[in-house]
């Protein structure tokens, strides 16, 4: 579940300081921010999280996402890398820099060759390999959001 | 080589230059020389002018055959090199033919050089010919290792595109599996008809981009063959937009097409069909939900569309790059979300001798205008 073992411990635990996210365990059902630039998936993620009872916020690139995230305090990113507009490299660089959002656990979602490799220097806390297996995005989203209702 | 014989005579004395000169024209060919006695003027002479012999005197006051020839090998230059001495030796002779001397021969014997350096031409010749196959082994070599790299890096382009649509296609597959493990009576018939077109419609994803795919093979292994026939692009259009329903449903885009009046041409409609799906499903990909126009019309003798969106629009820097293929300069993560679909679009316009263009400013959309001639002759490529 860990991408580079460094950034996972140097990050703080998924029972986040930020006061707007649940906390793990915990039955309240937490935001997930889905950012990624394909409608399909975009919407089969969303119904699928609402469904495990989740929020859900969607954004189409890196743009849209920050400027959610000036609204919106999500308890968990999916990050999608390959976008248009701003990529996902380049929102995860500007949110890390953001210490409004710089905490917020971040996943990548990404079909990327190599992508483990790839995304190391990003510090994120998981990555998921598209195609995703569901089972193992619950588990993710789970980890971070807490079990829904 | 021109018909004159180019000889630099390295050689102190004018009088026997001289000799070497005469005995050289007997031959019947025209001789242009130059003599030098320094390693500069040598130098110099090598610099401004071709050779096609050297002759050198085996030691003079301020110059010495050896240190001619390590001037030809400095300046990597592969000339017949022949010493024509007074004096030598045996001892002399072998240092120098191991210094890369060609031949040498004494002054009294001047009789052999004619045949010496008809002879050290030729294998000059030779030799230039054996280093020019080498170079081209070597270049081929490093085509085929841009052609390998090349391949690596589609395939690695192409597995990502396809696992975009696998994406969607195994979650609404997983998730309909779980819906129907929990519970399957309560699942309603509604609920899983929906999923299953959307799951037809990531198949169809995935069946054009295999498509655009084998048509990426096609043309990088130069065996794309346009099959021209008579054709009416806007009846054409009009059926690409018909099976592109679903995907413009589910955008939210209205597509108004535009044209007068039929435009008939000779093009080949598969390949037509797959720019024009390209360019579609970009503008519904970028075009924010909002109206999508596409023009169709006769100017001069060019058929034109124009498909244009009203959405996210192309970053300048981005604008050159989308017709274009994977390219080493761009790193793999930034190939901008464009996909091959354009590079081939681009490919098949210009196989029918026509344009791609792209006008855009990001935040106001894009406009695409192809041209194309209204007659096309195959030119299969």
């Amino acid at each position: 579940m860990i991408v580079t073992s460094g950034s996972f411990q140097n990050l703080p635990s998924p029972s986040c300081e930020i006061p707007a996210i649940a906390t793990p365990g915990t039955a309240t059902s937490a935001s997930v921010m889905v950012v990624d630039d394909d409608q399909d998936i975009s919407d089969i993620l969303s119904e699928i999280l609402t469904r495990a009872g989740h929020s859900v916020v969607t954004a189409r690139n890196g743009v849209e996402a920050l400027e959610k995230l000036k609204s919106v305090r999500p308890a968990l990113i999916l990050l999608d890398l390959n976008m248009p507009v701003m990529d996902g490299f380049e929102f995860r660089r500007l949110q890390r820099l953001d210490p409004a959002v710089a905490q917020v656990p971040t996943v990548i979602m990404s079909a990327l060759y190599q992508m483990r490799e790839r995304i190391a220097h990003l510090g994120v806390d998981d990555a998921l390999e598209k195609p995703i297996a569901l089972e193992r995005l619950l588990q993710v989203v789970e980890h971070f959001c807490g079990s829904a209702p | 080589m021109t018909d004159a014989l180019r000889v630099l005579v390295v050689e102190d004395s004018a009088t026997d230059a001289k000799l070497v000169i005469r005995q050289l024209q007997r031959t019947g060919r025209s001789v242009e020389f130059e003599r030098v006695e320094t390693a500069e003027a040598m130098r110099a002479a090598l610099e401004h002018h071709a050779w096609d012999v050297v002759t050198s005197d085996w030691s003079m006051p301020k110059f010495t055959a050896p240190a001619a020839l390590g001037i030809l090998k400095e300046m990597r230059l592969d000339l017949p090199f022949i010493i024509v001495s007074g004096t030598i030796g045996e001892e002399i002779a072998v240092e120098a033919m191991r210094a890369g001397a060609h031949d040498f021969l004494l002054k009294d014997k001047l009789g052999r050089l004619p045949p010496a350096v008809e002879r050290e031409l030729r294998e000059c010749k030779e030799r230039a010919a054996r280093r020019q196959a080498e170079e081209d082994l070597l270049e081929s070599q490093l085509l085929l290792r841009d052609a390998l790299r090349a391949r690596d890096e589609f395939l690695a382009i192409a597995s990502h595109e396809l696992k975009t649509p696998l994406t969607s296609l195994s979650l609404e597959v997983e998730s309909a599996q779980r819906l129907l493990g929990y519970d399957n009576h309560a699942v309603p018939v509604a609920n899983l008809a929906a999923k299953l077109d959307r799951v037809s419609f990531q198949v169809t994803r995935i069946t054009a981009l295999i498509n655009n795919f084998l048509d990426v093979t096609q043309i990088t292994s130069g065996t794309m063959v346009l099959l021209p026939e008579k054709l009416d692009l806007r009846k054409h259009v009009n059926g690409i937009l018909a099976g592109a329903r679903e995907l413009l449903a589910r955008s939210g885009s209205i597509l108004n097409l535009r044209a007068a009046g039929p435009v008939v041409g000779k093009w080949d409609p598969i390949r037509l069909k797959s720019v024009i799906f390209s360019l579609v499903s970009n503008a519904v990909k970028y075009g924010e939900g909002k109206p999508i126009e596409i023009d169709l019309d006769i100017q001069a003798d060019q058929a034109r569309l124009v498909v244009v969106d009203h959405g996210l629009g192309i970053a300048v820097e981005e604008q050159e790059r989308i017709f274009r293929r994977f390219e080493r300069a761009v790193p793999q993560q930034h190939f901008g979300g464009f996909g091959l679909g354009l590079w081939v679009a681009h490919q098949i316009i210009e196989a029918h001798r026509g344009t791609i263009t792209v006008a855009s400013k990001p935040g106001s959309g894009s406009t695409f205008t192809v041209l194309l001639p209204l007659a096309c002759e195959d030119r299969s490529r």
